[in-house]
């Protein structure tokens, strides 16, 4: 392993590159904080593949960084096309001193005991059968313990060798199911997910259906994932006993209250969610923003809404099973 | 109208101008040893950082009111030599940018001073790896020799870390603890003094003058500070 590092080391100097052509180094700054450096795992063209832009991140050259700065609660995305590591750490108040991380230690959700929870599908009319794929998503709305892998990976959120994960900002990922292997395949699944504290999770995924001669099929699916009860380290850790049971889709404990969106098919084998059509008013349909309104990221908030994206409460279940416990300090 | 030259009152004015340069610099270039400080009790205190030094203490180093001044611990793999605590201040100016969607974006540049590496060391040891560029080649062969960081991680790091050992710049600096070293370009000030070592790292922007003088002033506050 050594030798081999030496190696490549040397190789690396010799050609007077600051790092892999192919690779993006990506700044994860705070004002006052500084920054931390973390090495992307994904081309520039993948990423571009995965968002949707056309030449964007593909554009970064091997001395550029790019930059996810926070700014108030949110995040902005930019180019440092000028700076060097060290500079750009001091121009955001750090010591100039920089070490690229492993992980972003920006974002790290909390262990404990987490709720998942399905929205209100939203579909464009559609003649294709997608509703086997929205029985599977429906899985997602148990409960059980959860035990993050540190650091947080978003692989975590939905782990399956088609899904391309690339992360969008410190705290947002976007993973995406293509089966046709390119942007015209018949059917692609993009799941987009927010860290949005270390006690919640949010997201949606959107299934779009290519039929010939119509047009495409899509329905968006929020999620959510909640800690209602965080670990408690210092009295102990609740999850010794279920160390096994760690992923998500969260698994079951076999706790009917847990269950809080039972579902009940319509009719024999039919195990799909109650699709409402974007074409009834009175539906309650979340409006799904679209991509084109200038978020590129999540599609997934509801116009005139600022935050909460999954106002799910299932008729005659009690919505908050346990009380989140007080942050520390 | 007495033209007189009087050479007390020139004494007297030079005196008083000097004590104001000195005043608005921020420090002397000395950070004397004082018979109360304890190396073992700063040691032991280096997982605590945060009580180390009062804010109060930070803002009349830094001439602006506490207040403005927030910390801000970075101790991300949970390695006591490793963390750090910085003592952060918006600054004049702001930093403009375009983000990949067009808009554009201001946010306010920021300063920072603050405490960092404290550690158990001989004189010998903080010689070979403050006062050389052994320290940075020390942390270069622990990248290549641990396995589990990634080949692309450890290149990446080990390029830049080879780039600083090019541009390094050390300066003994004599009257600070028992032994201090000036750290350029990176601006950080190395410290030992009864068998332990620290490093005060700096950010009143980019004049490496008034840069040292407040890393020298830090220092003093960090010999001065009594730990429980």
């Amino acid at each position: 392993m050594k030798t081999v590092l030496i190696m490549l080391v040397i190789g690396f100097l010799t050609m007077a590159a600051s790092r892999g052509k192919d690779q993006i180094l990506q700044a994860t700054c705070v004002s006052g904080e500084g920054c931390t450096f973390r090495l992307l795992d994904v081309t520039g063209e993948e990423m571009d593949v995965v968002l949707g832009t056309d030449k964007v991140y593909s554009s970064i050259g091997s001395d550029d960084l790019l930059v996810h700065a926070k700014v108030g609660d949110g995040w902005k995305t930019y180019i440092e096309r000028d700076l060097t590591r060290g500079e750009l750490d001091r121009l955001y108040g750090g010591d100039g001193y920089t070490m690229i991380y492993l992980f972003d230690p920006q974002v790290q959700p909390k262990d404990g005991a987490w709720k998942g929870r399905t929205g209100t599908p939203v579909a464009s009319p559609c003649v294709a059968d997608i509703g086997s794929y929205l029985g599977r998503i429906q899985g997602l709305h148990k409960a059980g313990t959860i035990r993050f892998p540190k650091p947080f990976k978003p692989e975590f959120l939905l782990n399956n060798a088609y899904m391309r994960w690339v992360t969008v900002a410190p705290n947002r990922f976007r993973g995406v199911m293509d089966f046709g292997g390119g942007l015209a395949s018949p059917m692609k699944l993009v799941y987009d997910a927010i860290i949005v504290n270390e006690e919640r999770i949010e997201g949606a995924f959107e299934i779009t259906v290519s039929v010939p001669e119509q047009a495409p099929c899509q329905v968006t699916v929020p999620v959510s994932f909640d800690c209602v009860v965080a670990a408690d380290d210092e009295a102990g850790d609740p999850l010794r006993e279920s160390e096994e049971d760690d992923l998500l889709p969260v698994r079951s404990k076999g706790d009917p209250v847990d269950e809080l969106l039972p579902v009940k098919p319509k009719g024999e084998g039919d195990d799909l969610l109650p699709v409402k059509s974007k074409g009834n008013p009175g539906d309650e349909l979340l409006p799904v923003t679209p991509k084109s309104q200038g978020d590129d990221l999540l599609p997934v908030r509801a116009k005139g809404q600022d935050d909460d994206l999954l106002p799910i409460k299932p008729k005659g279940t009690s919505d908050d099973l346990r009380p989140v416990k007080p942050k520390k300090n | 109208m007495n033209t007189n030259f009087n050479p007390r009152r020139w004494q007297i004015t030079a005196l008083i101008c000097g004590c104001m340069v000195a005043a608005c610099s921020g420090g002397s270039d000395k950070a004397g040893v004082p018979d109360s400080f304890n190396g073992v009790t700063l040691i032991a205190a280096a997982d605590q950082l945060e009580q180390l030094v009062a804010v109060g203490d930070v803002a009349e180093l830094v001439g602006i009111p506490a207040e403005r001044i927030a910390q801000h611990v970075e101790d991300y793999d949970n390695n006591a030599v490793r963390k750090k605590i910085a003592f952060h201040w918006e600054a004049p100016g702001t930093i403009s940018f375009t983000t990949l969607t067009g808009e554009a974006v201001s946010v306010p540049k920021h300063h920072s001073v603050g405490l960092a590496n404290v550690e158990a060391v001989d004189m010998e040891t903080f010689n070979q790896r403050y006062g050389t560029s052994a320290g940075i080649r020390a942390n270069i062969d622990a990248l290549v020799d641990d396995e589990s960081v990634d080949a692309d991680v450890a290149i990446a790091q080990v390029t830049y870390l080879a780039g600083t050992v090019k541009g390094l710049s050390l300066e003994p600096l004599e009257g600070v603890g028992e032994g201090a070293v000036w750290e350029m370009p990176t601006q950080v000030l190395h410290v030992y003094a009864d068998g332990v070592a620290f490093t005060v790292t700096t950010n009143f922007g980019d004049d490496p003058g008034i840069n040292k003088r407040k890393a020298i002033a830090f220092a003093q506050l960090i010999f001065n500070k009594p730990i429980k």
